[in-house]
C-alpha cells in the first residue's frame, strides 16, 4: 500500500488549494487540514440514485491505494458538504477487503466523532445510520462489531434501532441472533417498524453458517 | 357503432305525411329541407345534424353538411370504412395470397364494440383487433366518434402494410402481447400518429427480464444485447459497453424492464412495425422461461402530469423540524405551506419550464406498511408495486432509504400508463430534509420523476453522456446525476417529456 506522509500530504493539498480555492473547490476540514476536492469527487458523492461503486471511487478519487484515507478525511471532515459525507461514510465498505484493520478504524472513528461534532440532532442520527450500515456492509469478523451493533438496538431512535438490526443481519453471523431475541423481549414496547425487521433478520441470520 | 332504432317515429312521421320547411327537433318530416337549417331528417323526424358518422347509426355515413346517409354496400362489396357498408355488416381486412390487405364488407361477428379490449379480429364486432382494441376502420375522421380520429395502422399480419383506423386522438392504449416462442420477435405496431411506445418485459424475481434485440420498421436493429447483431450470450462488460452504443437504450433489470421509444436523438419513433425479441435471464445468466409482454403507445399531444403522493409512516421524524415538528402525512401535506409551496409549487415551476407540463391532478394518500418505512432499495418492488394509478406517476415517501445516501429511487424508464407493478412509481426518502431544503427536495424528486419519463442522465459518473444531442455536461441540468445539480432541460430532453405516455 503505497502511503503519503501527513506532512507532504498537507503541503501538496495547501498549494492545490491556493488556486482552487479561487474555483471554489476546497474545503476547510476539521482538524485543520486543508484539502483539494475537485468537483468530480464532490458530485460523485452527491448522486441522488445510485451509490458510487468501488470503480467509480477509484476514477473519481484518482489517488490509488489512498482512496480509504480519502474518505475517512471527507467523512470525518466537518466542513465538507453533509450529503457528501454522508456517502463518504457509506462508501468506506469498499475498501475493507483490501485494508480490513483501516477500514473498520476509519468506521468506529466517525461513530465516535458522531457525538462530538456540531451538527443538528436529525443529522447525527443520519450520520450515526450511515456508520452502522457501513460496520455491517463491511463484515470485518471482528466479535466486538456485533457487541457495538447491539448496543444500537436500545437507540432512542427507531430509524437508528431498524439499522442496527439490518446491520446485524448484514454480519451473518448466526451469534448475532442473540442480541436481536434478547431485544425481542421488550417487544410489546417496540415499533412495528422494529418488530419487522428483527424477524426478518432473525430469518436471515438462520440461514448463515458459523 | 351504436344501432339507431328510429323505425317507430319513421312509421308515425309517415302516418302523419309531409311537413314544411322550419320543422324542429323531433317533428315529422320526409326530406331534410323540411327542417331547420341546423337539422336534419332522418329516419322521417327532424334530428340534429351529425358530426361524426356514430351518431347516425350503424350503416350510416355523416356527410360534410351533417347529414347522415345510409350506407349500400352489402356482402362481398369493397369497402374502404366502416360507413360504406350496410346495417349489420362491417368493412373487414383479409390478406391475399400476395400479401395485400382486401377490404370487403362482412357479416359483423358476435365480438366487442369498436374501441372495447381484444386479443385478436374475432374477438371484435367489427372484425379488426389492432392494438388490443376493436378498431372500425375509416376514410376520414368524420368516419370516428368523438375522441377518436382516423389514422394509419400498420397490420401486423402484413407488415409492410398499413389500414386506416379510428384510434383515440389524444390518450395511452396498453395490451397485452402474447410471447411468441424463442427466437421469434414479437410484433408491435407503431401508427402514424403515435408519439411513444414502449414495451414492457416481465417475469418473476430474482429473474431478469428485457429485450435482447430491437428492430425498426426501417429494419435496422436499434438496440442489440451485444456487439455482434443476433450475439446473445457476450460478458457482462460487453452489454454495459453496448448500451452507449444503440441508438435506442435498453437495460434489463430484475422482474421488470422498459423499452421506450424514442429514447435517444438516434432512436426516433418510426411509423411501422417494431419487431422486439424479450427474453427473462436466470441469476445465472441463463435463459429463463418466456417473459409476459405488455405494449404502450400513446397517441397525440398531451401535457398534464397526475402526481399521486404517497406517505409511509413518518412519524417521529429525525427531521421533523423541515415540516413543523408535525406527523408528514396526507392531510398535513394537503394544507401546510412546507409541502404545498416549498415542495409541490418548486415541482410544478421545474415542470412548467420544462415541459413545458402542467401538474395535473394531485392525489394523496396514507400507506400501512411498516416493513418499508425505512426502504432498503432491494425490497423497493414490494412499495412500488403499491403504486396503483396508471396515469401520472405515483411518488412514495419513506422514512429514508437503504445504502444511506441514496435519496430517491425509481425505474429508469418506468412503466409509463401501468400501475400495480414492481415498478409502477418512485420513492423519495424525507430524510434528506435533515440537510437540504424542501426546494431541492423538489429538484431531486423532478429527476427522478423525469427518469421514470424516459430521460437518462445527461452525464453519469463514468462520463457517459445520454445520447441526446443537444445535451451537454452541464451540472445546470435537471438530469445531472448529482444533488447538486440544477432545473435546466434541453430543447431534445423536454421532447423526450412531452412524449411520455405518463402524461395525460
Amino acid at each position: 500500500m503505497r502511503r503519503r506522509s501527513r506532512s507532504s500530504w498537507i503541503s501538496s493539498a495547501s498549494s492545490a488549494c491556493g488556486i482552487a480555492l479561487l474555483l471554489g473547490l476546497c474545503a476547510l476540514p476539521a482538524r485543520g487540514q486543508q484539502i483539494a476536492l475537485a468537483p468530480q469527487i464532490l458530485y460523485a458523492l452527491t448522486s441522488i440514485d445510485t451509490a458510487p461503486t468501488k470503480q467509480d471511487l477509484e476514477v473519481v478519487l484518482a489517488s490509488p491505494d489512498n482512496e480509504l484515507s480519502l474518505l475517512r478525511q471527507y467523512a470525518l471532515g466537518s466542513s465538507f458538504d453533509f450529503g457528501m459525507r454522508l456517502r463518504a461514510i457509506r462508501a468506506i465498505p469498499h475498501f475493507c477487503p483490501q485494508q480490513p484493520v483501516e477500514c473498520r478504524g476509519a468506521i468506529l472513528a466517525v461513530l465516535d466523532d458522531i457525538d462530538s461534532a456540531t451538527s443538528s440532532p436529525g443529522q447525527k442520527i443520519l450520520r450515526r445510520r450511515a456508520a452502522i450500515e457501513a460496520l455491517g456492509a463491511a463484515r470485518t469478523g471482528d466479535p466486538a462489531d456485533r457487541v457495538r451493533l447491539a448496543s444500537f438496538l436500545d437507540d432512542a431512535s427507531r430509524d437508528i434501532r431498524v439499522a442496527a438490526v439490518r446491520a446485524l443481519r448484514d454480519l451473518c453471523d448466526p451469534a448475532a441472533m442473540q442480541p436481536l431475541l434478547d431485544h425481542a423481549r421488550g417487544w410489546p414496547h417496540e415499533v412495528d417498524q422494529v418488530k419487522l425487521a428483527i424477524t426478518e433478520a432473525l430469518s436471515v441470520l438462520s440461514q448463515c453458517g458459523p | 357503432m351504436p344501432r339507431a332504432p328510429h323505425a317507430a317515429l319513421a312509421v308515425l312521421a309517415v302516418t302523419l305525411g309531409g311537413c314544411s320547411g322550419g320543422a324542429e327537433l323531433g317533428e315529422a318530416c320526409v326530406r331534410h329541407s323540411d327542417c331547420e337549417s341546423s337539422l336534419q331528417c332522418a329516419q322521417h323526424v327532424c334530428a340534429p345534424r351529425c358530426q361524426r358518422a356514430p351518431e347516425c347509426g350503424d350503416g350510416y355515413a355523416c356527410d360534410e353538411h351533417g347529414l347522415c346517409n345510409l350506407a349500400t354496400g352489402i356482402i362481398g362489396a369493397a369497402c374502404t370504412s366502416e360507413v360504406d357498408c350496410s346495417p349489420g355488416l362491417s368493412c373487414q381486412i383479409q390478406i391475399d395470397a400476395a400479401n395485400r390487405l382486401i377490404k370487403r364488407c362482412a357479416q359483423d361477428n358476435l365480438g366487442a364494440p369498436a374501441g372495447a379490449a381484444c386479443a385478436a379480429d374475432p374477438d371484435c364486432r367489427n372484425g379488426t383487433c389492432a392494438l388490443g382494441h376493436c378498431v372500425d376502420l375509416c376514410r376520414i375522421n368524420r368516419d370516428c366518434g368523438a375522441g377518436t380520429s382516423c389514422m394509419q395502422i400498420p397490420h401486423v399480419e402484413a407488415p409492410s402494410s398499413t389500414f386506416s383506423g379510428c384510434l383515440l386522438t389524444n390518450g395511452v392504449l396498453s395490451w397485452p402481447i402474447p410471447t411468441p416462442p424463442p427466437g421469434i420477435p414479437l410484433l408491435l405496431p407503431v401508427p402514424k400518429e403515435a408519439t411513444h411506445a414502449s414495451v414492457v418485459v416481465s417475469t418473476a424475481a430474482p429473474r431478469s427480464a428485457g429485450a435482447i434485440r430491437v428492430a425498426a420498421p426501417s429494419t435496422v436493429p436499434v438496440f442489440q444485447l451485444c456487439p455482434k447483431d443476433f450475439d446473445f450470450a457476450c460478458s457482462e462488460d460487453a452489454q454495459r459497453a453496448q448500451f452507449y452504443v444503440n441508438p435506442l437504450r435498453h437495460r434489463r433489470d430484475v422482474e421488470m424492464s422498459v423499452v421506450s421509444i424514442p429514447s435517444t436523438s438516434a432512436s426516433r419513433l418510426e411509423t411501422g412495425v417494431y419487431r422486439v425479441l424479450v427474453r427473462s435471464f436466470h441469476v445465472d445468466g441463463s435463459e429463463g422461461p418466456p417473459p409476459s409482454v405488455t405494449a404502450v403507445v400513446r397517441l397525440g399531444e398531451l401535457s398534464k402530469l397526475d402526481l399521486h403522493f404517497h406517505f409511509l409512516d413518518l412519524a417521529d421524524h429525525p427531521c421533523a423540524g423541515a415540516f413543523g415538528e408535525a406527523k408528514l402525512d396526507r392531510t398535513s401535506a394537503q394544507s401546510e405551506a412546507f409541502f404545498q409551496l416549498d415542495f409541490l409549487e418548486n415541482l410544478r415551476s421545474i415542470f412548467r419550464e420544462s415541459g413545458p407540463l402542467t401538474i395535473g391532478e394531485v392525489t394523496y394518500d396514507d400507506v400501512a406498511r411498516p416493513d418499508l418505512d425505512g426502504l432498503e432499495l432491494a425490497k423497493s418492488s414490494a412499495l412500488l408495486a403499491l403504486g396503483s394509478a396508471g396515469r401520472g406517476v405515483n411518488v412514495f415517501f419513506v422514512r429514508n432509504l437503504s445504502p444511506v445516501g441514496i435519496q430517491a429511487f425509481g425505474p429508469n424508464p418506468g412503466p409509463a400508463g401501468l400501475g400495480g407493478t414492481p415498478r409502477s412509481g418512485i420513492v423519495v426518502g424525507i430524510d434528506t430534509l435533515c440537510y437540504r431544503s424542501w426546494k431541492q427536495l423538489a429538484r431531486l424528486t423532478a429527476h427522478e420523476i423525469a427518469r421514470y419519463m424516459g430521460l437518462y442522465q445527461n452525464v453519469e459518473i463514468g462520463g457517459q453522456t445520454d445520447g441526446i444531442d443537444d445535451t451537454d455536461g452541464s451540472s445546470g441540468n435537471l438530469m445531472f446525476y448529482s444533488e447538486l445539480g440544477g432545473t435546466a432541460l434541453s430543447p431534445g430532453q423536454r421532447e423526450i417529456l412531452r412524449r411520455s405516455p405518463v402524461l395525460r
